[in-house]
C-alpha cells in the first residue's frame, strides 16, 4: 500500500494488526467510488468508511486471508489505479 | 432566605485557606470509612465466595452429629447409603449432590510425611462443579491404567517438591481403626482462591478412598449445589421430614461462614465507632472554625443587628457556612472513597465476543466470559424471555441443555472454527499469520 501511495490512518505505534484505515489518494483522477467498484468488479470488496470524520477506507487482515490473498489485492489495486489513470 | 445562604457560601471563602482545610479533615474522614467499609464488604464475599465455590457448596448433609466432630475425628459417623437423599432431594429444583468421603490422612514421600485433609470424591462432577484450577496437570491420556490419581493443593505440593505424574503414599486408619496406605500418582495440582484448599487438601477418587478406609458404599458427606445461593434459606425446613427419617443433619453455608461473618460483624461495629470519633473530630474542627469567625465578625455582626438583623437570621448564617463546609469536605471524600474502591476492585466482570471475527466463526453466536456472582446477580434483568443469559447459563449447568431450539448449525460451524484454529497452531501461530497479513499489506 505504501508503494501504492497509500498512507494510513494510524501511525505505526498505535496501529494494530487486526485492520487497517487507509486515506483516499490525493490525485484528482482518484475518485472512492469508482475505485471500490472496480475492485468490487475484480471480486475484492474493501470496507468503506467507519472513520466518520475522515476520507478512509478499511481493509481487514483476519479471517481465512492469507499472504497470496493479500498479494492478490495488492496486486488489483495496483492494475485499478493504473485503470483510472491515476498511476502511470 | 436566599439572600442569607448565599451570603453564607461567600462567606466560606472569605477565609478560603481556613474553610478548606477544614473541609478537607472532613474529606478524609469519609474517605476512610467508606473505603474500610467496602473492604469489610470484599472480606465477606470472599469468604462466602470461597466457602461455597472451592469446598462446602450450598449446603452439606451427613449423619446426625457428624459436623460436630468433623475436625476432632479421623471419620466420623458416616453416612451408610445416600441413595435415598438422591431420591429425595429430585423434587428439590434439581441440586447437584457430590458425595464425599472427608479423612485425615498422611501424604509421603517415603523420607517426610505430612498431615493432610484428604477427600475422596467423583472427579469429573467434582472439578467441574467447583471452582479447583489446576496449576499444572497431567493430559487425561497420560494416566496408565492401574494406578490411581491424586490431585493436591500447591502448598502441599511444594514441600514435597513434586509435580503431575509422581507418586506420593497415603496412609490412615480405616474405620475399623486399622493402618492403611496406598500408592497414588498426582494428576493435578490446585492453586485455588481458598487457603484451606491450597494448603492442606488432597483429593482421590471417592471408589479408592472407600477401599481405602474400607468403608464399603459409606461417604462422610453430600455437597449440594442449587442454581441460586438465596435458595439455600428455605431448603432445611423443606428437607426437615426427609433429614429426620434417616437421621441427618444438614449445614447450609450461611450457617458454615457464620464464624467469620460474625467477627465481620464485630470488626465492622469497631469501624462504626472509630467512623464516629473521625466525624466528631472532624465536626469539632468545623465548630473551631465557625467560632474563630464569630469572633473575627463580631463588629460585622453588630452593624447587621443595627440594620434589622434577627438574631436568627445571624446564627442561621454562621450555621449555612458550618453546612457548606461539612457539605463540601463530604461530597469530595464519598468521590475520592468511590474512585479508590472503583479503582480496587479486581479486572472485568462481564466479557462477551462475537464468534466470527479471530475464530473465524460464522455469525450468530457470542462467547461470553463472566464472573459467577455478576451473571447470578442478573437474575430476572432480561426483558425478554429467551435471550436471557443467566438463565440460559444456569439451564445449560444443570440441565445441559439449551431453553430453546438450539442454534445447532452456528454451534458446528464454531465446533468447526475451533478445530481449524488447533491445526493452525492455536492463538499464537494465527496472530502471526494476521501480522504478517498486516505486514504485507501495508509495506507492499
Amino acid at each position: 500500500m505504501k508503494e501504492l501511495g497509500f498512507r494510513t490512518y494510524l501511525s505505526p505505534e498505535k496501529q494494530g494488526p487486526i485492520i487497517t484505515s487507509f486515506h483516499y489518494l490525493e490525485h484528482p483522477k482518484f475518485d472512492y467510488q469508482d475505485f471500490y467498484e472496480r475492485l468490487r468488479a475484480r471480486d475484492i470488496v474493501i470496507y468503506s468508511g467507519k472513520v466518520s470524520n475522515a476520507r478512509c477506507f478499511r481493509v481487514g487482515n483476519i479471517g481465512r486471508i492469507f499472504a497470496a490473498d493479500i498479494e492478490g489485492l495488492l496486486s488489483a489495486m495496483e492494475r485499478t489505479l493504473r485503470e483510472m489513470g491515476v498511476r502511470t | 432566605m436566599i439572600f442569607l445562604i448565599r451570603m453564607a457560601v461567600k462567606n466560606t471563602f472569605r477565609k478560603a485557606r481556613r474553610s478548606l482545610i477544614t473541609a478537607v479533615t472532613v474529606l478524609v474522614g469519609v474517605t476512610m470509612i467508606i473505603v474500610a467499609w467496602a473492604f469489610l464488604d470484599g472480606l465477606d464475599n470472599s469468604v462466602i465466595r470461597g466457602q461455597i465455590r472451592s469446598d462446602s457448596g450450598h449446603f452439606r448433609i451427613a449423619t446426625k452429629g457428624y459436623f460436630a466432630v468433623e475436625e476432632i475425628d479421623e471419620l466420623g459417623p458416616l453416612l451408610e447409603d445416600w441413595t435415598p437423599l438422591k431420591e429425595a432431594m429430585k423434587a428439590e429444583s434439581e441440586p447437584k449432590l457430590l458425595p464425599r468421603l472427608s479423612f485425615t490422612g498422611e501424604l509421603s514421600d517415603g523420607r517426610h510425611g505430612l498431615t493432610a485433609r484428604g477427600i475422596g470424591i467423583e472427579p469429573d462432577a467434582y472439578f467441574k462443579a467447583f471452582d479447583l484450577p489446576f496449576s499444572s496437570e497431567l493430559k487425561a491420556d497420560a494416566l496408565k491404567d492401574g494406578v490411581t490419581p491424586l490431585w493436591l493443593g500447591a502448598g502441599l505440593a511444594e514441600p514435597f517438591g513434586v509435580k503431575p505424574g509422581d507418586t506420593l503414599t497415603v496412609l490412615a486408619r480405616t474405620r475399623y481403626g486399622n493402618y492403611t496406605a496406598d500408592e497414588y500418582t498426582i494428576a493435578g495440582i490446585i492453586q485455588s482462591q481458598n487457603a484451606v484448599i491450597d494448603s492442606m487438601t488432597f483429593f482421590i477418587p471417592l471408589r479408592k478412598a472407600q477401599e481405602l478406609l474400607d468403608t464399603g458404599t459409606a461417604v462422610t458427606e453430600v455437597v449440594g449445589y442449587l442454581s441460586r445461593a438465596s435458595l439455600t434459606e428455605e431448603l432445611p425446613e423443606r428437607m426437615g421430614a426427609v433429614l429426620g427419617t434417616h437421621n441427618l443433619e444438614m449445614q447450609t453455608w450461611q450457617q458454615r461462614a457464620a464464624p467469620t461473618l460474625k467477627l465481620n460483624a464485630v470488626r465492622r461495629k469497631l469501624l462504626s465507632v472509630l467512623g464516629g470519633v473521625i466525624l466528631l473530630v472532624a465536626a469539632t474542627g468545623i465548630a473551631n472554625t465557625m467560632v474563630m469567625s464569630c469572633f473575627e465578625r463580631i463588629r460585622e455582626i453588630g452593624t447587621m443587628r443595627a440594620l434589622g438583623f434577627q438574631i436568627e437570621h445571624v446564627v442561621f448564617l454562621f450555621l449555612m457556612e458550618a453546612l457548606v463546609i461539612g457539605f463540601l469536605g463530604a461530597t469530595v471524600g464519598s468521590i475520592i472513597g468511590s474512585t479508590v474502591i472503583y479503582n480496587l476492585r479486581d479486572g472485568i466482570d462481564i466479557c462477551y465476543s462475537s464468534a466470527n471475527k479471530c475464530l473465524e466463526g460464522v455469525p450468530g453466536m457470542a462467547l461470553v466470559i463472566a464472573r459467577r456472582e455478576s451473571l447470578e446477580r442478573t437474575e430476572g434483568w432480561a426483558r425478554s424471555l429467551s435471550l436471557d443469559l443467566r438463565a440460559q447459563w444456569a439451564d445449560l449447568e444443570t440441565k445441559g441443555e439449551f431453553r430453546y431450539t438450539p442454534p445447532i448449525q452456528v454451534l458446528l460451524a464454531m465446533s468447526a472454527a475451533i478445530d481449524e484454529l488447533e491445526i493452525e497452531g492455536g492463538v499464537e501461530a494465527r496472530g502471526e499469520r494476521y501480522r504478517s497479513n498486516y505486514r504485507i499489506l501495508t509495506q507492499g
